[in-house]
Parts: structure tokens; sequence; C-alpha cells
């Protein structure tokens, strides 16, 4: 299980990811350091699940 | 009698009536929140295993990895005098096994042009269950950007004993000339205790009454109404917590039948969007409950913020749904828009 799950919303657009480990949904704004911390493991090489079809 | 001024009495009246000496020139001028370790919205106890950035008392944060250990809320006791003006609690933190790395316990404040430039003085009381020697901790203040530029300074802390002692730091907090800042709302300046990788041993430190004020004189502490604190701190970070099954915590609407919308009131406007954890929680439509599977939108609307969940039943569109509580004690939902 990857530590970040994408979630889609109604328009099948990634609204919100889902950190696994702790349980955490997470907005898209650059200002959240939560959001902030994902990126990071994005540009680490990291890849997210993907969102549920 | 006529009025007498005096630098360390303050104002004395005619009628004999004193006004103390004025603290500082500066309405709320504790740039720390919850220096006084009143609010504690996520627990009063927290153990620590290999350590994460996590959040313990409100604003307060530990950094660095690899440390286990505790923070714990103690009590003062009532009448004691060794901390001025009657506090009511203060932070210990235990650290068991301390790795040969920077480990700290601090606090972020909004905005890296906090201070930029000036004079400020830096107060705290400090005691320990055993001496901890001079130059062992630092104080360390770091101004990060977001963008380019920045600094990162320590100051060493004298000898802890075990009674409490109150110690001050006057730094010039640098300019920040020739930096940028980074495009969103999330820089910060740090004020941090640092035990640096040279330190490895176990210790004990209890804090008291911290205070980070601009000017070269540490002044009394400010005591801050509870209620202006705890607004302060839930601009950052909010728990909202049933205390009884059933207790209900928003109102929504079934947008689709795997989806409902509902609005949570917040006590003020946060940071930014915040993140978003809660368990024990539902939604019901009259006696029928629906299971939350996931939190697909989060939207921050002045001081209400916007979640539409998934949930695995099917609901009604249209139907009006309560966010409840599930148990008698344990149901949440927080959000979060810390630094």
């Amino acid at each position: 299980m990857a530590k970040y799950k994408l979630i889609n919303n109604q328009n099948g657009d990634v609204d919100t990811i889902h950190d696994q480990e702790n349980s955490l949904f997470i907005p898209i704004d650059p200002a959240n350091t939560d959001y902030q911390e994902y990126l990071e493991w994005v540009a680490e090489g990291n890849e997210p699940e993907p969102a549920d079809e | 009698m006529s009025l007498q001024l005096n630098g360390t009495a303050g104002v004395t009246y005619n009628d004999g009536s004193n006004q103390p000496a004025a603290a500082s020139p500066y309405v709320l001028k504790n740039r720390i929140i919850n220096g006084n370790f009143d609010i504690w919205q996520r627990g009063t106890s927290f153990s620590v295993t290999a350590s994460t950035n996590i959040y313990t008392a409100d604003r307060w944060r530990f950094v660095g990895s690899g440390f286990t250990g505790t923070l714990t809320r103690q009590n003062f006791t009532a009448g004691q005098t060794d901390v001025p003006n009657n506090p009511d609690y203060f932070a210990r933190w235990d650290v068991t096994t301390n790795p040969s790395a920077n480990i700290a316990f601090g606090q972020l404040i909004e905005n890296v042009q906090t201070l930029a430039g000036k004079t400020a003085t830096v107060s705290f009381y400090f005691k320990s269950n055993a001496t901890i020697a001079a130059n062992t901790l630092q104080f360390r203040y770091r101004q990060v950007t977001g963008g380019t530029g920045g600094t990162n300074n320590s100051v060493n802390i004298g000898e802890i004993t075990t009674s409490w002692q109150k110690f001050t730091f006057t730094v010039n907090i640098p300019s920040l000339s020739g930096a940028t800042l980074g495009a969103s709302n999330s820089s910060y300046l740090a004020f941090e205790i640092l035990s640096g990788s040279s330190h490895s041993s176990a210790f004990q430190l209890d804090i008291a009454q911290c205070q980070l004020e601009e000017g070269d004189t540490a002044t009394p502490f400010e005591n801050r109404m509870y209620s202006t604190e705890l607004a302060m701190c839930q601009r950052y970070y909010f728990k909202h917590t049933g205390v009884a099954v059933g207790d209900r915590f928003a109102v929504g609407m079934g947008d689709t039948t795997s989806n409902i919308n509902t609005i949570f009131a917040l006590p003020t406007n946060m940071r930014a969007t915040p993140s978003t954890s809660y368990d024990l929680i539902n939604l019901r439509n009259g006696a029928t409950d629906k299971t939350i599977s996931s939190v697909f939108a989060i939207r921050l609307f002045n001081n209400s913020v916007n979640l539409i969940f998934a949930v695995s039943d099917t609901a009604t569109t249209g139907a009006v749904y309560m966010v409840r509580g599930t148990t008698s004690s344990g149901a949440y939902i927080d959000f979060s828009a810390e630094l």
C-alpha cells in the first residue's frame, strides 16, 4: 500500500489526497503543509495509489 | 497625593490606586501562541517513537526524527510562586532515547517577516529532574521563506537546574533583504528549544511561560484571556469532539446516492484549507445511518468548511443528513491548517 492514495471527486478529477498511514484527507491547496509534504514525497520519485474508478 | 510615576511600581494615582508598569508598549506583544500551555485540543499526553514532526499542545511541535519520549501536560501547584502569575500548566518533555541528531520542540510563527530586522527578546521558565549542563541545549530561531534566502541561528542555554529559573535571550532577528518569499502563505519564523547532534543523553525538560517580544527587554509574561488564546490556536487547528452517542457535528444533504455534502462551522478563519481526519462518526437521516468511506472534496469558506463525503451505503439524493458520533466517547473530526 502506498503512503498516499488519490481521491477523485464526482467529476472524476483528483480533489483530495488520502494519507493512508495517518488516516488524513488532504486538500489540494499549495498553502497546506500536508499537501506540500505530499508534493515532496512525489518529487522524491514515489507514486501515489491511483484513485478508484 | 499627587500622581506618582515610577519605573518599577508604575503609576500611582491620587486615590492610592496603582497601575503597574506597562509590560510593553505593544498590545498582544507575545508572538508565541499558547506560551502558557493552556490549550491542549489534541490531548494532554503524547508518546513519541522515532518521532516525526508531530504537534502536541496547541501550536507546539517536535522537529527532527529518531528520538523516543513523551510530551505531557503537568499541573502547577496552586499558590506556588516559583513561576509568577499563577499559571495552571507547564509542558514536560521527556527524551528517553536521544539520537546523535538535532531534535527540537518549538513553534512555527506564521509569516517569516515577523520581527525581521528587529531586536527581539525571548523568555522561558525551565527546570529539570537533574541538572542539565550549560550549553547542552540551545534556543534556535530560523527564518523559512518558502522561496529563497532565510536564516538559522541558535544561542546556548545556561545551566538548567531542578528549580524553576527564568532564562532570557535578546537577539537580532536578521533582515530579509535579498530574500524572496514563496507564493503560498506558508513562510514562518521558527522558535525552538534544540538538543543538538552532539548531545545524545536522555533528559527531562519542564517548560513554562514562553514569550517572544519585540525589544531588548524581557517584560512580564502576557496573560491573555483563555478565549483569545483558544481562538488564536484554532486558526491552525480545530478539533470537534463528541461527548455522547449521537452528538451532532454538522449538517448536510445527499448530493447523489453515493455522496453527501456537508458544512462544518469553524470557530475562526483558518490559515489555509485544512486537512481533516475523523473517527467514529457517520451520517444519519432519521434512523438510517450511512458509513463514510472517504472525503473527496474539502473547501474553505471563511469560517466554515465544506466536506463532501463518499458513503459506502446508498444515500438518498436531496435528503438531509447529520454528521454524528457513533460512540459515547472518542468520536471526533479535526481540521488542521498548521504550518
